[in-house]
């Protein structure tokens, strides 16, 4: 099982990768105080798949930062400093080759 | 065994079909609700994993749809979930590789 999820992540990589390039575009906004409403729901769409398929590929840390993402994001509180560094902590769980 | 999974996620089909396949499951994959309705119907799954939240056709309604098509109505469905709040879902993502195999299992006709 362990090939089967190996593989897995391969093939899915790319498209983990581009959710977390979304979220690492969101943080850049909120530092910038750009972050608008059509941005600021895609990102939140691209932590919700994150926080339900990291775990699986065996990065659980991955997807508890994903879901704390998702709750930042969701509706329209102002999003705080600690966004950003949430997002690169995703980034430094997930594999990058 | 031949499953449908209906996900607007591609990550997770990704991941159910290599999977199951490894254990002879056949995995059909598709990515919005109403196209899960119409190949329910066609392939005749003996289980059909549907995700909670979609554009288009939200998992509760593809219920309903398979619920009132007499070709569908029989074919148990399992609703998938990352709404980590939901106690109702089936099965919560993200799950394991086991718990997805053993799931599948549970459902294996003969």
């Amino acid at each position: 099982m362990a090939a089967a999820t190996a593989a897995a992540w391969v093939e899915a990589q790319p498209r983990i990768m581009a959710r977390l390039a979304v979220l690492q575009d969101a943080a850049a906004a909120v530092v910038e105080g750009e972050l608008d409403d059509a941005a600021r729901r895609e990102a939140e769409g691209e932590a919700h798949k994150l926080a339900g398929s990291l775990g699986m590929f065996g990065f659980p840390a991955g997807s508890e930062l994903a879901h704390e993402l998702e709750v930042m994001l969701d509706g329209e509180a102002p999003i705080g400093a600690d966004f950003a560094e949430l997002v690169a902590r995703l980034a430094g769980v997930l594999p990058h080759s | 065994m031949r499953v449908l999974v209906v996900d607007d996620d591609d990550v997770i089909g990704i991941l159910v079909r290599r999977i199951l396949s490894r254990e002879g499951v056949e995995v059909v994959v598709t990515d919005d609700g109403a196209a899960g309705v119409r190949a329910a119907a066609e392939i005749a799954p003996q289980l059909i994993l549907v995700d909670s939240t979609m554009p288009g056709m939200t998992g509760a309604e593809v219920v309903e749809a398979l619920a009132a098509n007499p070709a569908t109505a029989a074919i148990p469905v399992v609703v998938m979930s990352a709404d980590w709040e939901d106690e109702t879902v089936g099965l919560r993502k993200p799950f394991s590789p086991t718990q997805l195999v053993e799931l599948v299992r549970g459902y294996q006709p003969g």
